[in-house]
């Protein structure tokens, strides 16, 4: 029979001391069973999307370091109807313009993609609030998926709490307050954020920021970085929180 | 006939037309036409007064001959509704007073009411059902059941009128009497309640009824809750047994009424239907020791298949895996993944901007482990959690594997031996073993399904072997693998490394399968699982 723990003054300062908030306190190890397996970012190569791989690396570095997500930090570029797609569960396409329409085999292609469990952020850097970008990104989204609507996802999705309690997306600009999703089931596999993420998160080769956030410089580019880490958290852990046990917890806390 | 019957017959008449009203008066308009026809012809001529007098005495004769006259006679004697008397045959009924019982006083009553009440008089005994045998005072039933006896003479008498009911009770009733308040049936009579008691007061320790809700759900709580009476302001103790074995006592404070309640919380870990009874020890002085016991039969259900997935990194293998459970609705799936480490404190976030909860593991792996059907270890090391309850902690896993609970470990840099579950509870019960120096590998390969492979109904991804087989060889090479010892001699290996060898020199076991005692644990060393998902795609 399993022994019943009660619980002592020690044992309480123990747990707050080394498991509290999932915290351990011994070094880990780091290293997957093989570098594919580690978390990485993946770019889509459309003739008008944008190259930032300083970005993604950069965000990936956060990662590793306020995570316990082990990284693989090479953020190679595929093509949509590419069965390389399935190698990548998280990408990013990142645009400031208009694309074209994408071909029905690319559609299909995605669309397996994030119904069997991928990820796709789009990520607008065109600075504009409703710009020729997200008009592409909506029609791209009615293509995937005709009966279920490109939403607002309002401030109890999971996304804003998946590792931090962010109350709202952003990025270089603030320009929406709410990033827009498909909800698929009980998951949302499609994310646009208009707030140019990656533009925050941009350096160059001597690794300086590339851009200033505005308005708030930055305190804009931090929340930004928590913002990365919240979208890279759900797109691996979902709605886990929603799990039965969990939202005692959280009620508890109030932090729901 | 009087004489002969014994009883005054008293008869009634009544005249009554047997012809539609119309008829009548048709005949009647026809007749005073005539009549005045007549008067018209023969006005001026003698004695047409006494004609005219006797063709109206032929005119009514013939309108009472058309509305057809019928004489109505009644002739009977009136007879009184019938009087039903319900006597209470509970065991309560047996409690003597100079050496009657209160049955015995009812049936008394009975007697009484047969001789001087006029009319029919049906008696009734009831405990929880309804009978017109008389039972004796060592056959009384268990169960008082006013409610059901009061509805039973409502469905029996429907549509009479009886004299009255008369109801003879001690009043204690072990039923739901206070919740059928609102639904007892009006009575096709009034309502005489006659109530069996002593000058003196007894002694009695009763169950008063038991509250189970009927059915439970395996491996989760529920209360079974005994509601009780004795003296006042006394301590009572209460047992509850199953299969005549005590499983729980409690020590009940009864209020000032005599009343309290014991609650015993049961978690049964099988299906079926179970009989258990609550009891009380008997007194010397109790005069009622059938009523100190309570039979309740529960039926214990499967609810969903209850998963804990413990993660020590969010990762795709455990996202896919995760994602593959919830999809299940038969799958109740609670989910923990460790966020942050020790060495993720060095990004200077503060506690208040994160949204992290507790890792309870203490909880998990004592009280709330026999709740889960299965447990998965996905590249979790125990040990920064565990600490100094390492051993008890596992332990208590490998014991609930024994019981009968399912256990998984699936690779990754946090499990078997990079885990350092080596020489610990979790090794004792896994498929293989541990202890190898070469604790893993980063090469890509395609496992091979083993000859219990091609067999095993968990390898089987379709209807032949042939067609799983082939199957096996299109799916996704895995990115590297686990390396353990050896695999255990009651365990089987159902996938395996194409080239590489075990310790023992044997190909290196992938996939793994074990039964220890009632569980069964299974053992996959790779961390791409997730790959497979995407086969389907």
């Amino acid at each position: 029979m399993p022994h019943n723990i009660g619980y002592t003054g020690r044992r309480r300062f123990l747990k707050i001391l080394g498991a509290c908030m999932g915290i351990a306190s011994a070094p880990r190890l780091s290293w997957a069973l093989g570098q594919r397996s580690q978390f990485g970012i993946a770019e889509i190569d459309l003739p008008t999307s944008l190259n930032r791989t300083s970005a993604w690396q950069r965000g990936l570095f956060e990662v590793q370091n306020s995570t316990s997500i082990e990284i693989n930090e090479d953020v190679p570029r595929v093509v949509l109807d590419s069965v390389d797609l399935f190698n990548h569960p998280f990408t990013v396409l990142i645009g400031n313009s208009a694309f074209d329409p994408v071909s029905t085999l690319a559609i299909e292609n995605l669309r397996r993609y994030l119904t069997y469990g991928g990820f796709l952020l789009l990520d607008d850097a065109s600075g504009r609030r409703e710009s020729d970008f997200l008009e592409s990104c909506k029609r791209l989204s009615r293509r995937l998926f005709p009966n279920l609507p490109l939403a607002a996802l309002h401030g109890d999705h999971s996304v804003y709490r998946s590792f931090f309690l962010l109350d709202q997306p952003t990025g270089r600009f603030q320009i929406s307050p709410q990033l827009l999703g498909v909800q698929l089931n009980t998951i949302t596999p499609l994310i646009v954020n208009v707030n140019d993420l990656s533009g925050a998160l941009m350096v160059d080769d001597a690794g300086q920021y590339v851009h200033l956030p505005v308005p708030d410089g930055d305190f804009q580019r931090r929340e930004s970085i928590k913002m990365l880490i919240n979208l890279v958290l759900y797109a691996l852990t979902s709605n886990y929180k929603h799990d039965q046990v969990h939202v005692a917890e959280l009620l508890r806390r109030d932090e729901f | 006939m009087e004489w002969l019957l014994g009883v005054n017959i008293e008869t009634v008449h009544a005249l009554e037309w047997a012809s539609p009203t119309w008829k009548v008066f048709l005949g009647i308009a026809l007749v005073a036409l005539s009549l005045l026809g007549l008067w018209r012809g023969r006005r001026g001529m003698p004695k047409v007064g006494l004609e005219m007098l006797l063709w109206s005495i032929i005119g009514v004769v013939l309108v009472s001959m058309n509305a057809e006259p019928t004489l109505i006679s009644e002739v009977g004697t009136p007879a009184d509704g019938k009087t039903v008397v319900l006597v209470d045959a509970s065991a309560s009924m047996s409690v003597e007073s100079n050496g009657n019982s209160r049955f015995d006083r009812a049936q008394d009553i009975v007697r009484r009411l047969q001789k001087d009440v006029t009319g029919d008089v049906e008696v009734w005994y009831f405990d929880g059902s309804l009978t017109q045998s008389v039972p004796s005072v060592v056959n009384l039933g268990h169960q008082t059941d006013l409610a059901q006896g009061l509805r039973s003479v409502y469905d029996r008498y429907l549509g009479q009128d009886l004299q009255g009911v008369i109801l003879i009770t001690d009043g204690i009733d072990r039923s739901v009497l206070e919740d059928s308040m609102g639904s007892l049936p009006v009575l096709p009579g009034p309502l005489s309640v006659i109530q069996m008691h002593e000058q003196s007061p007894i002694y009695d320790e009763s169950i008063v009824r038991v509250d189970t809700g009927g059915f439970a759900f395996q491996r989760l709580n529920f209360e079974v809750t005994a509601h009780v009476r004795g003296t006042p302001n006394e301590t009572l103790t209460v047992k509850l047994r199953k299969s005549n074995n005590v499983v729980n006592e409690k020590t009940v404070s009864l209020d000032s009424t005599g009343s309290g309640k014991a609650t015993f919380m049961i978690r049964p870990l099988e299906v079926g239907r179970f009989a258990w009874d609550v009891e009380i020890p008997v007194d010397a002085r109790d005069v009622v020791p059938s009523n100190n016991y309570f039979p309740v039969v529960i039926k214990v259900v499967r609810d969903e298949v209850r998963v804990l997935q413990v993660c020590g990194s969010p990762s795709y293998d455990q996202k896919f895996l995760r994602l593959f459970l919830k999809e299940d609705p038969s799958v109740d799936l609670i989910s923990f993944f460790i966020l942050r480490t020790h060495d993720d404190l060095s990004s200077n976030w503060s506690s208040d901007e994160l949204s992290l909860i507790a890792f309870p593991y203490e909880k998990l792996f004592t009280e709330e482990l026999e709740t889960f059907d299965l447990v998965i270890f996905q590249n979790f090391n125990y040990q920064p959690f565990f600490t100094y309850q390492s051993e008890e902690l596992l332990g208590n896993i490998a014991q609930y594997v024994r019981g009968g609970g399912g256990f998984v470990m699936i690779g990754g840099d946090r499990s078997f031996d990079l885990g350092e579950y080596g020489n610990t509870a979790i090794e004792d019960i896994l498929p293989v073993n541990l202890g190898t120096l070469e604790q893993s590998s980063e090469e890509g390969f395609v496992p091979t399904l083993t000859e219990s492979g091609k067999v095993h109904p968990l390898t089987q991804l379709s209807s032949t072997t042939e067609e799983s087989q082939f199957a096996w060889t299109q799916l996704p090479s895995m990115d590297g693998y686990n390396r353990i010892a050896s695999v255990k001699s009651d365990a089987a290996t159902l996938l395996q490394h194409p080239t590489a060898k075990d310790d023992a020199g044997k190909p290196l076991s992938i996939l793994s399968v074990r039964e220890v005692e009632k569980g069964r644990v299974m053992a996959l060393n790779v961390d791409s699982s997730w790959r497979w998902s995407y086969s389907e795609a």
